[in-house]
């Protein structure tokens, strides 16, 4: 079969986009095939690097990378390439307009989120700024019939010593069914809207003070908006993380489209990659199932992104999991009941969450004996073993230093 | 200190019907719950209302109380109960010699059943096995037993019957053959009362045994659990049993949008042992597969558990005028004068149960008036003004379901609608509950922990499994600013923990999926879990 392409990636989430971004600006003829649109619409949006390991909680998150177990990705990586790759995803945001920030220590930021909460992370767009929690006022924002976004509920989980007021304004541009956060962020994307936003809050909200808001400031990675309502109303706005549909997972998405699209690398949709041809320890070719016929995608390697049980890289039955290309066994436990802690949240690692696949410090595949698998072939993302990034808060860091690692591998 | 004529233990659905009657007849009465009405076994089982044909040949006695009180039921809670219909279905398993038996029992027992092709049956419900031998229809339903044990309350409330939940009973005390008083303490606060009464009633099934013996008797009571896998989906639309000697897992029934197997049969020590195992659900699914061919690659929602009240007359009971299928004991056979325990029996029959312990409790009384508990319905009638009403607000599927939840009470909910038509937003996009209707439920003063929000409502029991409404309950909640007490963090949390133990057993297939979403929003965006939040 000839060869389509230099490097194929399957899976279009954070860490896939990311490969095929790097590997593409090394001068490699690359693809992404995809099943659907991966999770950064379910996620925040933001680059959480290692909140906590244990039920510690970490400040310097690269300092702490050394007390990973040495199966973690991190420690796999080493803390270098950590560095560098949140280097190159701060210059990749900068450079198209809408950057990450980091704090100038590299230390962890509070988030605030939702319900009132504060998360660790580390890269964040401009309108997320904690630092403005410092101002002497704060307000959230509530908006009529707004369906996931609760005022009370976050002042209730912010409040310490500081009182929160609310700001409740009318909505002018109701859809026939519940009002999401995502149509107002449409709204906000046409003249229109950005004009009802600034005139329902002019005069509403004493100078000097912070403003906290559903994250409505458009869906696309764009922070003029934001920058519009500081300069005009003279506040601070910060926008909270939301239960899905997220729309800051939404504007990093459309981000990295926009750089997959002028690097010009080849992006199939609905292309669930399903099985793969091996040969002497060497992936030939992948396939990819339509409605009645597969399809064979050829590259000299492949960077398998299709992240864990919730993306479909990772199978689970009873007693046994595996990944569901190479069928690469990852050694679960036969009892159902050692998956997992009685608890759901109880800032330990759950034992199913660190099943993956392993792999060498280039991401190729090893088995127990630290054997390479496949040579041309590299995990990345999710499908990883050894981290869960639910008690460590490091699910986007994970997913874009292994995304970068993979796309420079040679 | 209070008075009360009688005292009920037990908030499931025995007590709260014989609530209801004692209430209907003028008795005034108190119920007394340990934790929420409900809790125990009455909504830990199938939901099945039975024809009486699972018991036709074993207990016919049983099976001739179980038709009367299904077609009672169906007649007094149309809101609870989705008449299905059943079907019995022999496999190549199971015996000819015995369908002939049970045919003969059912039409003795005066249940109506009708005998179809294998074909059509298969064509009314294509995902059963094709090569299946013989079927029969019969008149089973789908009850629900969070719905009708409310309704129960609503109506006693109705009459003056009152009730606490969250009041556990401490000791009953007792002079001279009689019981005086009961010590309550509250599960919550931890306050203890000390009430007196004329007559007290133990209506707690499982529990039976452990409440006698604070009066110092004996009550025979072996607690069974029995699992139970609820799945994701409606893969039939009526009941399906096996038909053959009641066994494991061969009855399967459709609730709305999601279906139940059950169940097994384990004696336990403790009531309260609700466990779960993955191989007890492996070996499940081993039996539905026989019914259900690809019933392992059903999305699993939950797995849950329940202990039956077995019951076996003691040694001195004899003269005890019993049925095989419950007992009402007076135990002023055993030197107690006004305390009674009624015991066994059914779901389905707990009317009945009812009947016959409020039938004894009005003798003690001198009360003649008649029963009408199988008269009058639960819910009374909605006017058609108050569906004119609804009709700006909800989608004629979610008023039912609304009106089903809420009974009288849907008129605050349009009320709360009326002046804040917003509110009209879904909470609950798997049981359409609006906001205004969780908000409503969480002012209610019944509503003490977050999860009996999700008991009312049946939030957290669909598809989404909590990922999405928990954290809308929560919304509420502070919106209202209720639970003024408790952190919403830590509201949410347990929201999703209660879901997490029926989850994990059966944690493989798309069920993982939906355990790493739950996770990703709660844990990775919200961060329910972090350490330094605490």
């Amino acid at each position: 079969m000839p060869k389509e392409f230099d490097t194929i990636v399957v899976g279009g989430g954070l860490s896939g986009l990311i490969a095929a971004i790097v590997s593409s600006r090394r001068g490699k003829k690359t693809a992404i095939l995809t099943k659907g649109a991966g999770t950064l619409v379910i996620g925040g949006g933001v680059i959480d690097l290692l909140g906590y390991i244990g039920n510690r909680a970490i400040h310097f998150p690269y300092d702490a990378i050394g007390k990973l177990p040495y199966e973690h990705p991190y420690k796999i990586l080493g803390v270098e390439r950590v560095k560098e790759a949140m280097d190159f995803f701060k210059l990749l945001t900068a450079e198209r307009g809408y950057p990450y920030i980091s704090q100038s220590d590299d230390s962890l930021s509070r988030l605030v989120t939702v319900i009132g909460t504060m998360k660790p992370s580390f890269l964040r767009p401009p309108s997320m700024n904690p630092e403005s929690l410092n101002a002497e006022h704060i307000a959230v924002l509530g908006i009529e019939g707004l369906k996931d976004f609760f005022p009370e509920l976050l002042a209730r989980g912010l409040s310490g010593a500081k009182k929160i007021t609310i700001l409740e304004i009318p909505y002018i541009n109701k859809p026939e069914r519940d009002l999401s956060v995502l149509d107002i962020a449409q709204f906000t994307d046409k003249p229109e809207g950005k004009a009802w936003l600034l005139k329902a809050l002019k005069g509403k909200i004493t100078k000097g003070s912070t403003l906290i808001i559903p994250p409505i400031l458009g869906t696309k990675p764009d922070s003029s908006l934001h920058k519009q309502i500081v300069a005009e109303l003279g506040i601070s706005v910060l926008e909270t993380s939301v239960i899905p549909p997220c729309v800051t997972g939404l504007r990093l998405r459309q981000l990295l489209m926009q750089e997959v699209k002028a690097l010009g690398i080849e992006y199939i949709e609905m292309a669930e990659v399903v099985r793969a041809d091996v040969e002497a320890k060497r992936c030939k070719a992948i396939y990819t199932s339509a409605a009645d016929k597969e399809r064979a995608y050829s590259a000299d390697n492949f960077i398998i992104a299709t992240g864990g049980f919730f993306g479909g890289g990772l199978i689970a039955a009873p007693g046994k999991a595996w990944e569901s290309i190479f069928k690469i066994d990852l050694g679960a436990a036969a009892m159902q009941e050692d998956w997992t802690h009685e608890e759901l949240f109880s800032q330990a690692a759950q034992p199913y969450a660190l099943l993956g696949v392993k792999t060498d410090e280039s991401l190729r595949p090893v088995n127990i004996g630290g054997e390479i698998l496949l040579e041309n072939v590299r995990f990345c993302g999710r499908t990883l073993a050894g981290y869960d990034p639910v008690s460590e808060k490091s699910g986007n860091g994970v997913a874009l230093s292994t995304g970068y690692a993979a796309g420079e591998a040679k | 200190m209070r008075h009360y004529p009688v005292i009920i233990i037990g908030g499931g659905i025995t007590g709260i019907g014989i609530l209801r009657d004692l209430s209907m007849r003028g008795i005034k009465a108190l119920l007394l719950e340990q934790r929420d009405l409900a809790h125990g076994t009455s909504s830990r089982f199938h939901g099945l209302l039975h024809s009486g044909a699972r018991y036709a040949v074993s207990d016919p006695e049983a099976a001739r109380e179980c038709i009367q009180e299904n077609f009672i039921l169906k007649n007094i809670a149309p809101y609870s109960i989705e008449y299905t219909e059943g079907f019995f279905v022999r496999t190549a398993e199971d015996s000819a010699d015995y369908e002939r038996e049970w045919v003969t029992a059912c039409i003795a027992a005066g249940i109506g059943i009708k005998q179809i092709s294998p074909a059509d049956a298969t064509s009314c419900e294509p995902l059963i096995a094709k090569d299946i031998l013989s079927v029969y229809t019969v008149p089973d339903a789908a009850v629900d037993g969070f719905r009708l044990v409310w309704q129960n309350a609503h109506s006693a409330m109705r009459y003056g019957g009152e009730l606490a939940t969250y009041s556990k009973l401490v000791s009953i005390n007792s002079t001279a053959g009689k019981v005086k008083t009961v010590l309550v303490e509250n599960s919550l606060s931890k306050k203890t009362e000390l009430i007196s009464c004329d007559m007290l009633v133990s209506a707690t099934g499982s529990w039976s045994g452990q409440i006698a013996q604070m009066a110092g008797l004996d009550v025979n009571v072996q607690p069974d659990r029995g699992l139970l896998l609820a799945f994701n989906h409606r893969f039939t639309d009526r009941i399906i049993n096996r038909l053959h000697p009641a066994s494991d897992a061969d009855i399967i029934v459709p609730h709305g949008s999601i279906t139940i197997l059950g169940t097994t049969s384990v004696p336990v020590d403790d009531p309260a042992d609700t466990s779960i195992s993955s191989q007890e659900a492996d070996y499940m699914l081993g039996i539905g597969e026989k019914l259900f061919k690809n019933i392992r690659s059903y999305r699993i929602l939950r797995a849950f558990a329940g202990t039956r009240p077995l019951y076996t007359p003691g040694e001195n009971s004899a003269g005890r005028k019993a049925t095989r299928n419950f007992v009402v004991i007076d135990h002023a056979v055993d030197g107690l004068d006004n305390f009674i325990s009624v015991v066994g029996g059914k779901f389905t029959t707990y009317r009945l149960m009812a009947e016959k312990t409020t039938n004894m409790v009005a003798k003690y009384f001198g009360n003649t008036a008649k029963c009408r508990t199988a008269e009058e319905a639960l819910v009374e009638p909605i006017s058609d003004k108050v569906y004119e009403r609804a009709k700006k607000f909800f989608p004629r599927m979610g008023l039912n379901l609304a009106i089903a939840r809420q009974g009288g009470d849907i008129e605050k909910v349009l009320s709360r609608l009326e002046a804040e038509p917003t509110k009209k937003v879904l909470a609950c996009e798997c049981e359409l509950v609006t906001q205004a209707e969780l908000e409503e439920i969480a002012e209610s003063p019944s509503t003490r922990r977050i999860g009996d929000i999700r008991r009312r409502t049946r939030m957290g029991m669909g598809t989404c499994q909590g990922s999405f409404c928990g954290f809308r309950s929560i919304g509420a909640i502070a919106s209202l600013g209720a639970m003024a007490e408790d952190e919403p963090r830590l509201l949410l949390k347990q929201f999703v923990e209660e879901r997490w133990h029926g989850v994990r057993a059966t944690l493989w297939g798309t069920q993982i999926q939906e355990a790493e979403l739950a996770r990703g929003i709660y844990g990775m965006l919200l961060n329910v879990d972090g350490a330094d939040n605490a």
